[in-house]
């Protein structure tokens, strides 16, 4: 096994897993389905690029994924537990047959990674990379693919175009291009077929995962799986990804220091999106230049800025906020892209979402209906210690919050703390959830881990006070 | 009246010509031998002694069809960045071209690409239509966009035998494609040439073999 996919299986949440592990046990016949289902052959042929589907994340998504699906097994017992065992193993062993689910796998992993601090520096360095790596659409591919979405090859609707792509999109690739009006833009071209098979795929992986419907939690099981198609099915079809960057473009259309790249729906469709093209640079370059104290506090802010905005103002959760996503414009803006994985939020989610506020704020009576509400339990059905771990978890997000003036998102002290509290949620397997926390917790703990590593000073009190204001009113 | 070779040629290309306006016009499946003797302007009978069958008729137009896609994808080719890109692109321009014989062309293309090379009692020099130099003129397309990447290395007969199953593989499904912009089909083509690609890495090297 590659030893990068070894440290990650290695570091499944062991807590999960209350006997020790023997080379006989569930955990081990787990590790092994997840690892032979990530030795099928790729059904792409030899696309051996690090592709979104490349051999190496799904192989390591593959181990969150169990880990995933075994937190809501974690309390039954004994035979009834290697019963369902085994129908996970016989699920994850389908993941090799199916054609395209190791890249929805990929993305459940990523889902995973939401608990981001789990994961050991090199797979978080491995999913990082991921994002800028060649894919593997040659030009004739792409050719066809633009003819057929737009009415001609890239040569005739564009003034220029790329041959070579500059970076990995969601299930496809990004090329610059000129407009024949001059204007520079960036095409995302999305591989044909590709958003079907994934939803046919995760469909029959629902089939196989029936058996577990009747477990402890199987019904959560269910609803976050349906969670995830939903999701994968917006982040592949590239009008619903333009419809929320238009949506996020308006709502932050007031705040100069940001900017979101506005879509040409002339040139746009289900499958190919052109957007204008924003030149800056990436955490990892902007890092390396050493940016000063205040460099880091200014572009820190900006990007709490962004999404405290998108949150309360456009009720967006920008779900995917890896260090990709966010360019460091030449003139000092910042530059929000790739609007594929967000989730909206309807007036129910709302609601839940203004308990979840008030949990946090207050203690008390509101605590209780916020936990209850958020992780869809009864009265007393949460263990103490399970509560406890909520609560630190809980407060931990809110401490900056709490904080009067610049609070140190960088420091050595706070993010670890996090990674803490988060293992003691898991520990205690206190990891009931409705769906769309998923998604906020992914969007806040992104944003967290990226000042961390910007090692930004900012004064998320009073901008959280400022977005937030009347937006629960 | 002898009826000389350059009449014999010309009738033929007549008749070709005369299937290609109504297949472009109503589709395969509704041209009888009868139209296509009509518009072509000989008898019925007449038509039987340059083409055997309707279905006869259906291939030739397939050979000018992927005559015209070679010749497409020669011209607009820009030498990609490996034979997978090119015979993509061939396959890309043959099944544009095929697309007024799309619900017919796997059925037609299988009769004649699949048959081994030496089956033929044929003659090789027969005009478009004859199932020999359909396949040939079909392979050696495929063979010089191979070469264009391994100069001086042929792929085999069984490499090409394999290409020739893909090609009628992806052409058959392509007709029963219902996905938007048939992009199932172009996701095949892909799959297909890839896989191809990867046989002639992996076929041995005839000049390593022909080394004593």
């Amino acid at each position: 096994m590659n030893p990068a996919a070894a440290r990650a299986l290695e570091a499944l949440p062991q807590g999960l897993d209350p006997e020790p592990t023997a080379a006989s046990t569930p955990r081990a016949a787990l590790a092994r389905a997840a690892e032979e289902a990530s030795h099928a052959p790729m059904p792409l042929g030899r696309l051996r690029r690090g592709w979104i589907l490349g051999t190496l994340p799904p192989r390591i998504a593959a181990g969150y994924f169990a880990a995933w699906i075994r937190s809501s097994l974690a309390d039954d017992e004994g035979r009834e537990r290697a019963r369902h065992e085994a129908h996970l193993t016989a699920a994850l062993r389908c993941l090799g047959t199916m054609t395209y689910l190791r890249g929805a796998v990929a993305k459940a992993g990523q889902l995973l990674a939401a608990w981001p601090t789990l994961v050991p520096d090199e797979f978080a360095e491995t999913l990082a990379a991921l994002h800028f790596e060649a894919p593997p659409m040659h030009y004739a591919l792409v050719s066809e693919v633009v003819r057929a979405e737009l009415g001609g090859e890239p040569d005739a609707v564009f003034a220029e175009f790329d041959r070579v792509p500059f970076a990995a999109a969601s299930l496809g690739q990004v090329h610059r291009a000129r407009r024949r009006d001059g204007e520079e833009v960036a095409v995302k071209v999305q591989y044909p077929g590709i958003a079907r098979t994934i939803r046919s795929d995760l469909a029959n992986l629902s089939l196989a995962l029936l058996p577990m419907r009747f477990t402890r939690d199987g019904d959560l099981l269910r609803e976050q799986l349906d969670d995830v198609a939903a999701t994968l099915a917006r982040e592949t079809d590239y009008e619903q990804e333009a419809a929320f960057q238009e949506r996020a473009r308006e709502s932050l259309a007031d705040l100069d220091e940001i900017v979101v790249p506005r879509v040409h729906r002339d040139l746009s469709s289900p499958r190919v999106l052109t957007m204008e093209r924003l030149h800056g640079t990436h955490l990892r370059a902007f890092l390396a230049g050493r940016p000063s104290q205040d460099e880091r506090d200014a572009r820190g802010r900006q990007v709490m800025h962004a999404v405290f905005r998108l949150y309360y103002g456009a009720r967006l959760a920008y779900a995917d906020p890896h260090p990709g996503n966010f360019l460091f414009l030449d003139d000092g803006r910042l530059g929000l892209l790739d609007f594929g994985c967000c989730r909206a939020f309807d007036a129910e989610d709302w609601a839940l979402l203004e308990l979840m506020e008030d949990a946090l704020r207050v203690d008390g009576d509101a605590w209780t209906r916020g936990l209850l509400a958020t992780t869809r339990t009864e009265p007393g059905a949460l263990r103490p210690e399970q509560e406890r771990a909520i609560r630190a978890l809980a407060d931990w997000m809110w401490e900056p919050l709490r904080h009067e003036g610049p609070f140190d998102l960088g420091s050595p002290d706070y993010f670890p703390r996090g990674v803490s509290a988060l293992r003691d949620v898991l520990r205690t397997r206190a990891t009931r959830s409705a769906p769309l926390f998923t998604w906020v917790q992914r969007s806040l703990l992104g944003v967290r881990a990226m000042t961390y590593q910007l090692g930004s000073r900012v004064d998320m009190r009073a901008l959280h006070r400022r977005e937030s204001e009347g937006a629960f009113a | 009246m002898r009826v000389t070779l350059e009449v014999k040629r010309r009738t033929h290309a007549r008749l070709v010509e005369a299937v290609e306006s109504l297949v472009k016009a109503r589709g395969f499946d509704s041209v009888t031998t009868r139209d296509v003797a009509a518009a072509a302007g000989v008898g019925h009978g007449t038509l039987f002694n340059y083409f055997s069958s309707r279905e006869a008729l259906g291939l030739a137009l397939c050979d000018v069809f992927l005559a015209r896609a070679a010749a497409d994808a020669a011209r607009t080719s820009r030498h990609g960045e490996g034979p997978a890109e090119d015979l993509f692109a061939l396959g890309a321009a043959s099944l544009r071209r095929l697309r007024p014989l799309r619900d017919a062309a796997g059925t037609l293309l299988a009769g004649v690409l699949l048959i081994p090379e030496d089956a033929g009692a044929l003659d090789p020099d027969a005009p478009p239509g004859q199932p020999l130099g359909v396949r040939r003129r079909f392979l050696d397309a495929v063979r010089s966009t191979a070469a264009r990447h391994r100069p001086g290395h042929e792929p085999d007969a069984a490499t090409l035998h394999l290409y020739a199953s893909l090609f009628v593989g992806v052409v058959t499904s392509w007709s029963r494609d219902a996905s938007p912009h048939q992009e199932d089909t172009l996701a095949l083509l892909d799959q297909a040439t890839r896989l191809f690609a990867a046989a002639l890495d992996d076929a041995p090297d005839r000049h390593e073999e022909e080394t004593p």
